[in-house]
Formats: structure tokens, sequence, C-alpha cells
């Protein structure tokens, strides 16, 4: 959820401000570059064995997905659309709210399956590495004892979660996207 | 009135300069009916773009209702795009209603000057649909309520 909304939130902020979109941009890159699972040792080094770094990990890995699509999306709004706005009195406050932010969530919600899959990779290899609860301790536990049983019921359930979080998603997209003429 | 002064609009590229407009003056009074006719690439929406303060000119002036526009829109001017300007997200009542509540006036006066626009622009009856379920005719008559919403009762 966290990574979702900065990601969302970030990406329409840089679509609107290009001059800071050109200055962040090397930075953006490098970081999107790095290899997720490369930072989960770094990561769990500095938040601890507990909540906290499996956050900070599913972040990473949902944040630039979310991130870049609401960005294209940002940048894809046609600007016959906002010049009309701007004729009826439309300020840039309302314009974000009523014609820049709907836009921008349907090209953020495309990104959510995956995102929803990011997310759980980064908290079971989270919890691989350092962790004393949670299924990927399960399944690394399992692996020690040799109990496939555990460990085949670790992997039912993360696909069970990962199956409900997308149908959430799914429900929310056609409550948020009815205007759009696949959900009609 | 309309008056637009010897204004001209250059683009310039990494190689040259494009002279989209070249000191162009024309004035249009109060209720005068003018075309702007030319081939494509003349500089006819260059010419309308600046009018209506979405690009500033980079030579000349222009005045409507005798105020200098500088890259800013001027207040009461309707403009109807070659596109559906309008939100697909949201209904024929919201996209009538959008001028309105962005100037924030009441609830009651916008569901009154909505009714009355929607009838007036053929689409009674359809205000609770979205744009891509209206035909391409009703879609065009569509852009053209959020601009009368305040002009029709003047």
């Amino acid at each position: 959820m966290v990574g979702v909304a900065t990601g969302f939130a970030v990406g329409l902020l840089l679509s609107q401000n290009r001059r800071l979109a050109r200055i962040l941009n090397p930075y953006v890159i490098a970081l999107n570059s790095v290899p997720r699972i490369a930072l989960v040792p770094l990561i769990t080094m500095i938040f601890g064995l507990g909540v906290g770094s499996k956050v900070v990990t599913a972040w990473f890995m949902v944040f630039f997905l979310v991130f870049f699509n609401t960005f294209k999306g940002g940048l894809s709004i046609e600007r016959e659309l906002v010049d009309f706005c701007r004729t009826l009195g439309g300020t840039p406050r309302q314009i974000t709210r009523t014609v820049r932010v709907p836009n921008a969530l349907a090209w953020a919600f495309t990104a959510l399956p995956n995102a929803v899959s990011f997310a759980l990779i980064g908290v079971v290899i989270s919890e691989f590495v350092g962790s004393t609860t949670g299924m990927g301790y399960l399944m690394i536990t399992s692996l020690a004892t040799l109990n496939s049983t555990d460990m085949f019921a670790s992997v039912v359930v993360l696909s069970a979660v990962g199956v409900a979080l997308v149908t959430l998603i799914r429900r929310a997209e056609r409550r948020l996207l009815r205007w759009a003429p696949e959900f009609r | 009135m309309i008056e637009v002064e010897a204004a001209s609009k250059v683009y310039g590229t990494a190689t040259r300069e494009i002279w989209a407009v070249r000191d162009i003056s024309l004035s249009v009074g109060g209720g005068e009916f003018v075309s702007i006719v030319g081939p494509s690439g003349c500089g006819k929406s260059t010419l309308l773009n600046m009018i209506a303060g979405f690009e500033a000119p980079t030579a000349g002036q222009i005045r409507v209702a005798g105020a200098r526009v500088a890259g800013q829109i001027p207040n009461g001017l309707g403009y109807i795009f070659q596109k559906d300007t309008v939100l697909p997200w949201y209904t024929v009542r919201q996209n009538i209603a959008l001028g309105l509540r962005y100037r924030g006036r009441p609830a009651g006066e916008i569901d009154e000057k909505v009714g009355a626009l929607a009838t007036l622009a053929g689409l009674e009856g359809f205000e609770e649909l979205y744009p891509h379920e209206l035909s391409g005719g009703m879609r065009r008559r569509l852009a053209l309520g959020p601009l009368f919403s305040d002009s029709w009762w003047a």
C-alpha cells in the first residue's frame, strides 16, 4: 500500500514538473537498476529482523512499478483536455484533481497485479535473509528439516494470498475505473 | 471584441526558427462571425491558441474585451477543440457541471443549469451515461455544454 501510494504520488508529481523529472532522472534510473534482491541484506541490516525491513523491501519492489506507469500516464494526458479545463476556469489544483489524477489512476492500476507479485517476492526473500517469523522463515526452516509438507503449504498459502490481493485490486479497479469501456 | 495587433509566433528548433504566424492583425467586433480559412500548417490553430491564451505571442499583442492576453486565458472565452474535449471518467451530468464546479457555484444552481443545458444539447435522459456510451455527435454537443454554463444565462 505504501509503495503504491508513494509511487503514484511521486509519478504524478514528476510528470507535471518536467524540470524536476530531468534532474531526478539519473537517480531514479540508478536506483531502479539496482537488483532488488541485492539490497535485501542491506535493508535487513538497517531496519532489523522485524516487520520494518519487510515493509521497506516490499516498498522497494513495488514503488518503481507504480511510479513508471503513473509517470507515463501523467505525460500522456492530452494537452487539449487541460487547456479546455483552463478555459472553464479550472485552477491548476482543480485540474490535477479532476483530470490528471483520474487519468494517471488508470495507468497505475495496470501495474498493480505485478506489484502484488513483486511485494510478495520481496517479503518472502526478506524473510529468507533475516526473520524469526513468516512464510519465508517457515520455508527456510522446512528446507533445513526436509519438511516438504510445510514447504508446500507455504507455497499454497502464498499463492492464495496473491490471488486474494489481485482479486481485491480487480474489484477496486472495476469500482474506480467504472467509466472505462472495458468495465461497462 | 477581439483585437490582434501585429502578432507573430516563432517556434525555435535546434537548427532553425519556424514562423507559425507572422505579423498578423485583425479585429472581431461583438456579434460578428468570422471564419479563418487557409491551408494546413498556415497558422490558424496557432493564432486561435494565442487568442485563447494557451500560447503567448512572440511579438505583437492581443486583446479580448479590452484586456491584454499574454498567455493567460481571458474571462468568458469559449473554445472548441478539434478533438472531443470531454472527460471520459465523468458522466454527461458531471461534464456539463465541470465549469460551474470549478467556479464554486452552489449545488442548487449547478443542478438547475445542468438540467437545462442537457435539454438544450439534446442530451436529456442521457445524464448518467459516460462519454464512450454516446454517439460522436452527442459527444460534440456534450463538449459544448460546459462552455454555455454561464453565458447562456447572461
